[in-house]
Parts: C-alpha cells; sequence; structure tokens
C-alpha cells in the first residue's frame, strides 16, 4: 500500500518536471507570464485540457490520457489522437512513455514523403520600393537528400488572408485579425515568387540540426496544422518569430526566442542563429533582376528584360521574345551569367538593427534612440544601399537650461531607385511623426507633421544623385493659427567609399507663411566597428541664422 | 505601439504588399490560367481542407493539386509552375530549372546531363508557337522526346 502510494507520489512529480521542461513548454508553446504561463497557439482544438492555454501540467495529464485512448477521434481529419498530437507523442516516448499502437496512414505517408536530410534558414531581402518588405523575409527550406534543390520543400508562416487585400488587410494584419499559418511548397515556387518575380536576394543559410530535431520538427508542423493557427501579428508573432519559435520546439537546447525582448526582424533571425552557431556559410541565390543589372552583353540584357516580364505576366511583344530564344537557341554558345559578389549584402553582417547616439554641438547635445532598422548614412554592408526605413526615433535636446524634446519619428523611409532600364521606378520619401521643422526656427515647436517626396535619379553602390518634389506639411504653424504647408526642390547627393559615407542633402522650400531659405545639411559617417559610428554634421541655411554643427557617436546592438 | 504601427499602415497602402504567399499560394500562379491541364487537376477536387500542409501531402486541396508521395502528376505540375524559366533555360541550352526538370521526368543522371543540349537542340520544335501554353508545350516535348536515344532512361514521362 504505502509502496503504491510512493509509486505514484513519483510518477505525479516526474509529470510536473516534464511539465515544466523546456520540451514541453516549447511544443505548447508557452510563454512565462507574470503569474505563469500562457500559450500563443489561438485554435481551441489544440488543448486537450479545459485549461490548457495557461496550464502546463493539465493539458500535459490530458494529453497522456489522450494519447492511451485510441478510440476518440479530434482534430481537423478527425484522427485518433495519436495521429494528431504527433510531436507531443514523439516527445513522450523519447521520456519513457509507452502508448497503445495506432495506425497513421495519413501521417505516414506524409512523412514518408519528406525523406529530410537537413534544414535551411532562407532570407528573402527586401523588396525594392515596398517598405513592408524592407525588414525582409524569413522561412525554412526542408531539404531532401537531392542534387535539385529547387525540389525541396519551404516550410512558411504567413496569415491566411482569403481574397481581400488593401487596407484592411493590413490593418487585420496588425491587430491580428487573421489566422497565421504554416504551409508547405516546393522551392521553386518560393524562387519563382522572389527571386525572379519580386527582384529580391535569397540567402540559403544551412541549419546544423541533427536527425532528431528535424523528426520533432515535422511531428509538431503535422500537429500544429491538424489542430490549430496563431494569430497573425504583423509586428510581433510574425513569421521570423514563429521560425524560431518552430525551431525551438524542435530542438529544446536552443534558447532563440528570449534574445530577442521586442520582437523580431527577419534579418534578426539570422543573427540570433547565428549568436546560437548554428548556422552555416550561406548560398547566394541573386534576384533576376539583379542579374539582369551585372549583364553586360546587350543582347542577353534585353532577353533577360523579357524574361522577367514574362514571369510578372507583363510581357508585351511576345512574338518578339519567342524569335530572340530561337536565335539564342540556334547560337551554340550559351550567354555566360555575370559574376556576382554576394558578400555586400549578407543579412548576417552589418550593423544591428537598434541604435543610440549622443551628439554634441557646442550649444546643444542631443541624446537619439533608434528602434529599427537602417538610415541613409548608415554603412550599408548586410542592408539595403542608400536606403533609409527607421521606425520610432526619438531625440532629445539639451540647450542652454532647458531639455526638450526634439523629435519623435514614427517611420523615415527614402527610397531610391536607378534608372535602369527596366520600367520606370520612381524615388521617394516619406517621414512623419512629431517634428521640429527649420523652418520655424523655435527649438520648443515640435509639431505633428509629414514630409514626403518624389523624384528620380542615379543608384549605384558608390553613389547616387536624386532629385524631388518634397512636400511639408505640418500640424501647427507659430506664424498663423492654422496649418503649415510648403513645397520645394530637394537635391540628395552621396558618395561611398570603404567605411566612409558623404552625404548632401540641400532643399528650398515655398509656403504661403514662411519659406525655407535655401539650407542644406552636409554629413560625414565614419563606420568605426560594425556596432560603432562616428558622424559629423553641419547644417547650413541661407538667412542670418549662425550655422549648426554636431559631431556624433553611434552605438547599433 | 500597435496603435501607432495600424496608423503608420493605414496612412501608407503600399505598407499592404506585404507577404503574398498566402491562401492558395500556388493556385494564384497557377491556376488563373484556365488550361485543360488545371482543368483536370479541379476535377480530382471532391473536398478540401482549409490548410495547405494538407492539401500538398494529401493533393485534394483545389489548391496544390501535386503530391508529394505521388510523383506522376509532377511533371506536368513542375512545367505549368515554370514555364517562363524553362523557356529561357531551354534556349539557353543549361541551367538549374531545366536540370530539374530532367530529374522531375525521372531522367537517369546520364540522361539528366543530356537533357538541356537537346532541348536547346530541339528548342523550335519544342517551343513552335510565341503563344504556346503549357499544354501545348508538354504535348511537344511528349511526342519529340520520345524520338530520342535517352527517352528510354526518363520513366516518368507517361503523363505527357
Amino acid at each position: 500500500m504505502f509502496f503504491l502510494l510512493l509509486l505514484g507520489w513519483i510518477n505525479a512529480v516526474r509529470a510536473q518536471d516534464i511539465s515544466h521542461s523546456p520540451g514541453w513548454l516549447n511544443l505548447l508553446h508557452y510563454q512565462k507570464t507574470l503569474t505563469g504561463f500562457k500559450s500563443e497557439a489561438d485554435g481551441k482544438g489544440f488543448y486537450l485540457s479545459e485549461t490548457g492555454k495557461t496550464n502546463p501540467a493539465s493539458e500535459l495529464k490530458e494529453t497522456i490520457k489522450a494519447l492511451n485512448d485510441t478510440q476518440t477521434l479530434v482534430g481537423k481529419l478527425k484522427q485518433p489522437a495519436a495521429c494528431v498530437y504527433t510531436s507531443r507523442r514523439l516527445f513522450l516516448e523519447r521520456q519513457g512513455h509507452q502508448f497503445p499502437k495506432v495506425q497513421c496512414t495519413d501521417y505516414e505517408n506524409w512523412r514518408k514523403g519528406l525523406q529530410i536530410e537537413s534544414l535551411s534558414l532562407v532570407f528573402a531581402s527586401s523588396y525594392p520600393n515596398n517598405p513592408a518588405s524592407m525588414f525582409g523575409h524569413t522561412f525554412l527550406r526542408l531539404n531532401a537528400n537531392g542534387n535539385n534543390p529547387l525540389l525541396d520543400y519551404a516550410v512558411n508562416f504567413a496569415a491566411t488572408t482569403g481574397a481581400d487585400g488593401g487596407v484592411e488587410f493590413a490593418f487585420l494584419g496588425v491587430v491580428g485579425g487573421y489566422e497565421g499559418h504554416y504551409s508547405l511548397a516546393p522551392y521553386f515556387i518560393k524562387v519563382n515568387e522572389y527571386n525572379n518575380s519580386e527582384a529580391r536576394d535569397l540567402w540559403e543559410y544551412p541549419l546544423t540540426m541533427g536527425k532528431d530535431a528535424i523528426d520533432m520538427l515535422l511531428a509538431h508542423l503535422w500537429e500544429l496544422e491538424s489542430t490549430t493557427y496563431f494569430d497573425y501579428f504583423f509586428f510581433d508573432e510574425n513569421c521570423s518569430w514563429q521560425i524560431l519559435r518552430l525551431l525551438e520546439a524542435a530542438d529544446p537546447e536552443l534558447k532563440l526566442s528570449e534574445r530577442s525582448p521586442f520582437y523580431v526582424i527577419p534579418s534578426e533571425t539570422v543573427r540570433i542563429l547565428k549568436e546560437e552557431k548554428i548556422l552555416q556559410e550561406p548560398i547566394y541565390r541573386p534576384s533576376l533582376q539583379k542579374i539582369y543589372l551585372e549583364t553586360k552583353s546587350q543582347d542577353e540584357k534585353k532577353l533577360l528584360k523579357m524574361r522577367i516580364q514574362e514571369r510578372k505576366g507583363k510581357l508585351e511583344d511576345k512574338k518578339l521574345y519567342h524569335e530572340l530564344l530561337v536565335k539564342k537557341a540556334n547560337n551554340p554558345v550559351p550567354s555566360s551569367p555575370p559574376n556576382i559578389s554576394p558578400t555586400q549584402s549578407r543579412p548576417d553582417v552589418g550593423h544591428g538593427p537598434r541604435r543610440v547616439s549622443y551628439t554634441e554641438g557646442g550649444n546643444f547635445r542631443r541624446l537619439s534612440g533608434r528602434f529599427a532598422l537602417h538610415d541613409v548614412l548608415d554603412q550599408d554592408v548586410g542592408h539595403d544601399k542608400w536606403s533609409t526605413l527607421d521606425v520610432l526615433r526619438l531625440t532629445f535636446e539639451h540647450r542652454e537650461t532647458s531639455l526638450l524634446t526634439r523629435e519623435l519619428i514614427l517611420a523615415d523611409v527614402l527610397s531610391l531607385q536607378n534608372i535602369d532600364g527596366l520600367g520606370f521606378e520612381p524615388s521617394w520619401f516619406l517621414k512623419f511623426g512629431a517634428i521640429n521643422p527649420r523652418e520655424f526656427r523655435c527649438v520648443k515647436c515640435l509639431s505633428g507633421g509629414l514630409e514626403a517626396g518624389l523624384g528620380t535619379g542615379i543608384k549605384t553602390d558608390t553613389f547616387i544623385l536624386s532629385a524631388f518634389l518634397a512636400t511639408r506639411s505640418y500640424g501647427m504653424n507659430p506664424y498663423s493659427k492654422s496649418y503649415y504647408f510648403g513645397i520645394g526642390p530637394r537635391i540628395l547627393a552621396g558618395y561611398a567609399i570603404g567605411d566612409f559615407k558623404f552625404l548632401l542633402d540641400t532643399q528650398k522650400i515655398f509656403s504661403e507663411t514662411r519659406d525655407l531659405n535655401l539650407s542644406g545639411e552636409i554629413s560625414i559617417n565614419y563606420s568605426l566597428r560594425d556596432d560603432m559610428a562616428l558622424r559629423l554634421n553641419h547644417f547650413y541655411q541661407s538667412a542670418n541664422k549662425p550655422l549648426e554643427f554636431g559631431a556624433s557617436l553611434l552605438f547599433y546592438f | 505601439m500597435r496603435f501607432l504601427l495600424v496608423a503608420m499602415i493605414i496612412l501608407f497602402p503600399a505598407l499592404s504588399m506585404a507577404d503574398s504567399s498566402t491562401g492558395c499560394g500556388l493556385g494564384s500562379i497557377i491556376w488563373k490560367e484556365n488550361s485543360i491541364l488545371s482543368a483536370l487537376f479541379r476535377a480530382t477536387t471532391n473536398h478540401s481542407f482549409s490548410s495547405q500542409l494538407f492539401g500538398i501531402t494529401t493533393g485534394t486541396s483545389g489548391c496544390s493539386q501535386h503530391s508529394i508521395v505521388k510523383r506522376d502528376m509532377y511533371p506536368v505540375y513542375y512545367a505549368e509552375a515554370n514555364l517562363p524559366e524553362l523557356r529561357y533555360e531551354m534556349a539557353q541550352g543549361q541551367g538549374e530549372y531545366v536540370a530539374t526538370f530532367a530529374e522531375v521526368l525521372g531522367c537517369s543522371p546520364s540522361a539528366q546531363a543530356e537533357f538541356a543540349t537537346w532541348a536547346k537542340g530541339s528548342y523550335s520544335k519544342l517551343f513552335n508557337d510565341a503563344n504556346a501554353t503549357p499544354k501545348d508545350f508538354l504535348k511537344g516535348l511528349g511526342r519529340e522526346l520520345k524520338q530520342t536515344s535517352f527517352a528510354s532512361s526518363c520513366d516518368n514521362t507517361a503523363l505527357i
């Protein structure tokens, strides 16, 4: 009697122990909260216990009970629990539990079709001129033991949105109005989409994850899609977050999600996995557009341009394209593709997304922080060249005896395009938030505002020259009782050499109330290390206003 | 924080062009053309799951009708999904897509090497019309392939 009690007690302790092990917590997608745990899975079918969403121990108890029941049918496919909760079963079996054998034909066929030898993390760079993609995108690739990776499968986490699009899509995406699901697609579908159609480069990083982890990952994918979904949030529970959580579920030794306390930017996924040392040297797949740009032969360029148009469904002269291809086929010498050096834009190198800086300007000093990601003067290695995508930038200024907020920028975007003959894409910029407009000449005039413009220009790796028609709108106007609106030309010129970047930014603004005289800013950025830079900034205005000069030290992390 | 981001997105509809690989991702690329082939695929649909994970597995979702397990339909599926790439690489006589196509057709490694060179040589027969649909292409491919010496070592060409 005493012995039985003791055994029961030991079992209970053991179950308690397992239920709070990283392996179990990760499989159930629990996150620590102030009072305990809460799972991120949102589909009801995921939980076997009434309190499962917040109670790991109770969920474990009910899972063991369900796995012993071969009769009750559950999940989207109406199958015994052993064929639905496949990763929990695998986890518990590895812990020494034994369950009655059940034939899981669907699952086993699916697994047989996926003879996976290894995993890769794939990073898709930003899509030119599309700010939503500027952070990039990440997904996994399941590598079979074949020579042709195009036939491997991509595991993508995305919102299932149905047919609607536009603003509603964006809105619901942010507030979690869509179900996020994992999906499998042949890798060629992804390469066609990103590389060939959208002009995005792909980086394939092989992961050093073993067979046990791969088995668990596949079992877990099956379980998730058989039972649940995740509310999709663009900015926190996004693709990159879910990929990290999936890898943690596959291998509980990995500590990934805790490395990123706020949310995960896709390029950060790459950095986090690199820090965890499970990333190998990447294979680079330049986009078709990049190949087009680097190709020297004019005949070949013409063909590539039409190939891109065909992939986009925008090819007009099909007959000409056909004739050129027949001519190419009749030419016994194939064209040799250009050599494209991958080192400059690798997402695992370069500066981190967050930045703090201190500026000394003689009669003022500033402290500034940025949440993400890159600005036009930051060292371009690992980032989109000559671009700005700053989200949340806050600057305080100390001047004479007062401390004030200089700016609170929600978004600051600069997207420069080169005139490259692939169809006209405009360059543009947009900045909004609380701004202290130069034209007000008043240090305390902080106003909600929007600065935006359209233009065009030349962009190479080392040089930019762009002209814009710029507008500036502010909610308040110290010169009249209404809002402020101004419009005028803006010219940007930049030059990059080694660790130095030079930028001249000059503009003139006309307005009903008060013009911004011809003004400009000359800046030099010197990148000392990946995580540190020195910046000199010289602002001038043709009116009788003193020049402003500042020297800044910037830290990235 | 989230409110600000919502505001930002509403102000800026271009943001909504986030990753579009959602829903019937393949469907939107492949099945847009209302070809006989796609109709053939759709005809086999009897019920559908919401999930693309199973759709691909069991070939019943109506979106992604190829099967991980059954490879016999794969050449058709592959050619339809990758026609622009095949068109170009076959004229070039080399490339990843055309090499992979030979694998999909079940060609032995030696025949795979021959396939791309052969495709370049037979280009104007394989693509004899500027407006050739995937179906036309596959028909021509089946016809031309039969006359080659290496076709016998490509064992997945029954359907084309």
